[in-house]
C-alpha cells in the first residue's frame, strides 16, 4: 500500500479538482430525464436493467436512438459545413450553426470576430497560414480551456461578442492556440483559432457540438431544428447541445513565462 | 437537516423520485468524477464519463444490491465507462498525441503540482492500477476486471508504482 503520506497527499491534490457546475448541471438534467423515463414506462429505459423484460427491445432502440443521435449530430456539423459554403468572405454568408440573430448583428459588427475564420469558413475550413492573424482574449485566473472555449463558443452565438469575463490582448505567438495563466495573470485564448488547427495539414477547426445521446430521436431532432435557428430552447440556449473540448497539440500550447514550443511545419495548402 | 442515507436515496430513485436521483449524483458524483479523471488525466474524458456512467447507473439500479455501498458500485460504473471512452478514443485518434498531452494544460492540478505531478513518472498501466487501488479501494479483482488484465499483473503494477512513487515523494521531500 501507499504511505499514508503519499495517500494524503494524492488525496489533497484530487479533492482540488472535480467536475464544473455546468458539467454537474448537465448530467443531472440528464440522470432526471432517465428516472422520468423510466417512471414513465418508456421500454427502453425500464427493460435496460440487465435481465430485465424487454431487453431485447431496449438494445434495439437504443441502436436506433444511438443511430439518430449521430445523424442529428452528423446534422449539426454537416449544417455548420453547409452554412459555411454559402458564405462570402468579409461581410456575406452564414456563421456557425446556433448563432442567434442578435449574435449575427454583433458578429457584424465585431472588430475581431467579423473576420475569424472559425466563425465563417468559405470553403471549408482554411488553412492557418490562409487566415488573418486576431488577438486573444484573456480570462480570469484559473480559467480552464475548456470553459475559456465554452464561454467564447456560447458568446458568440448568443451576443456575437468575445466572453464578457475575458478582454481582448495582443496577439500569442504564431502557432499558439492557449496560453496558461498564474495565479495573478488569466490565461489567453486566440482568437485566431481557438479550437487550434490541424497538423501536419494546418486546418483550422471549427467548434464540434454534441446533442445528449439520452434525448429520444424526436427530443434530439427539436431540439438540433430550434438550435439551428438560433432560437433559444428551454432555459436560455438548448442545453441538450453542448460543445466538444478538442486536445489541442502540446506545441500549440504556451506555458505562462516559458518560450512557445516549436510545432513540426504545417503542410502547405495543396493547390489545384 | 434532513440527510437521508444512501440506501433511502436509491429506494426513492427506484420508486421514480427524480429528486433522490439528483441527490445521489450530487453526493456521489465529485467523487466518481475524480476517479475517472485520475484514471485518463482527461478533463473531457471524465465529464463523458460521468454523463454515461450516471445514466447508466440509473438504468441498472434496479440490479443494485443495497447491503453494499452505493458510491463504490456507482464509482466503478463510472470508472469502467472512462476506461472505455479511452480505447474508443486512441482508437479512434487519426493524429499522434503523446501521453502528456492528455494531462489538463491549465487548472489547478497543473499549477500546484498536485496528482498529475505526482503520477507523471508512472506509466499509464501502473497509474490506473494505483489510482484504482490505493486511492478509490478497489480490490485488486476488482481493478483486474475493469483493466482487462490477470490479477497478478495488476499486483506486479501496482508493486512497481508504489516504489517509483515513493522515490518520487521521498525526492521531493528530501529538496524541500
Amino acid at each position: 500500500m501507499l504511505s499514508r503520506r503519499e495517500k494524503r497527499d494524492a488525496r489533497r491534490a484530487l479533492r482540488r479538482l472535480g467536475p464544473s457546475d455546468e458539467v454537474m448541471s448537465r448530467v443531472d438534467a440528464a440522470v432526471r430525464a432517465q428516472v422520468r423515463a423510466m417512471a414513465g414506462g418508456d421500454p427502453a429505459a425500464a427493460g435496460a436493467a440487465p435481465g430485465g423484460a424487454g431487453a431485447a427491445f431496449a438494445v434495439r432502440r437504443r441502436r436506433r436512438r444511438l443511430i439518430t443521435a449521430i445523424t442529428v449530430g452528423a446534422l449539426v456539423v454537416g449544417s455548420a459545413a453547409a452554412g459555411a459554403a454559402l458564405w462570402v468572405s468579409h461581410g456575406a454568408g452564414e456563421p456557425i450553426a446556433g448563432v442567434t440573430p442578435e449574435g449575427r448583428a454583433g458578429l457584424r459588427e465585431s472588430p475581431t470576430l467579423s473576420s475569424a475564420a472559425w466563425v465563417f469558413q468559405d470553403q471549408g475550413a482554411p488553412h492557418i497560414r490562409d487566415v488573418r492573424r486576431l488577438p486573444a482574449i484573456q480570462f480570469p485566473p484559473r480559467t480552464t480551456y475548456a470553459q475559456a472555449v465554452n464561454a467564447l463558443l456560447r458568446s458568440v452565438m448568443e451576443s456575437g461578442t468575445v466572453p464578457k469575463s475575458a478582454r481582448v490582448v495582443a496577439k500569442l505567438p504564431p502557432g499558439v492556440v492557449w496560453r496558461t495563466g498564474d495565479a495573478k495573470r488569466g490565461p489567453r485564448l486566440d482568437l485566431t483559432a481557438p479550437w487550434g488547427y490541424t497538423l501536419p495539414r494546418g486546418l483550422v477547426r471549427t467548434p464540434t457540438l454534441r446533442v445528449d445521446p439520452s434525448l429520444s430521436g424526436a427530443q434530439a431532432s427539436k431540439l438540433v431544428e430550434a438550435f439551428m435557428k438560433g432560437a433559444k430552447v428551454g432555459r436560455g440556449r438548448a442545453d441538450g447541445i453542448t460543445a466538444d473540448v478538442p486536445k489541442l497539440f502540446r506545441c500549440q500550447v504556451q506555458a505562462i513565462g516559458r518560450a512557445p514550443r516549436v510545432c513540426p511545419p504545417v503542410r502547405p495548402r495543396a493547390t489545384s | 437537516m434532513n440527510w437521508p442515507t444512501d440506501r433511502a436515496l436509491v429506494s426513492a430513485a427506484r420508486a421514480g423520485d427524480e429528486r433522490a436521483a439528483s441527490r445521489l449524483l450530487e453526493r456521489h458524483g465529485p467523487a466518481a468524477w475524480r476517479a475517472a479523471f485520475a484514471v485518463c488525466g482527461d478533463q473531457g474524458l471524465a465529464d463523458d464519463a460521468l454523463q454515461e456512467g450516471a445514466i447508466r447507473a440509473i438504468r441498472h439500479l434496479d440490479g443494485f444490491d443495497a447491503d453494499r455501498p452505493f458510491d463504490h458500485w456507482f464509482r466503478a460504473i463510472v470508472v469502467k465507462r472512462v476506461l472505455t471512452l479511452v480505447g474508443k478514443r486512441s482508437r479512434r485518434r487519426e493524429e499522434p498525441l503523446d501521453e502528456a498531452a492528455h494531462l489538463p494544460v491549465d487548472g489547478p492540478d497543473a499549477a500546484d503540482g498536485g496528482l498529475p505531478d505526482l503520477l507523471d513518472g508512472l506509466s499509464v498501466e501502473h497509474r490506473r492500477a494505483v489510482v484504482l487501488h490505493d486511492l478509490f479501494g478497489f480490490s485488486t479483482g476488482e481493478v483486474a476486471e475493469m483493466l482487462s488484465l490477470p490479477a497478478g499483473t495488476v499486483r506486479s503494477h501496482l508493486t512497481r508504482a508504489r516504489r517509483r512513487l515513493r522515490g518520487v515523494v521521498e525526492g521531493a521531500g528530501d529538496a524541500e
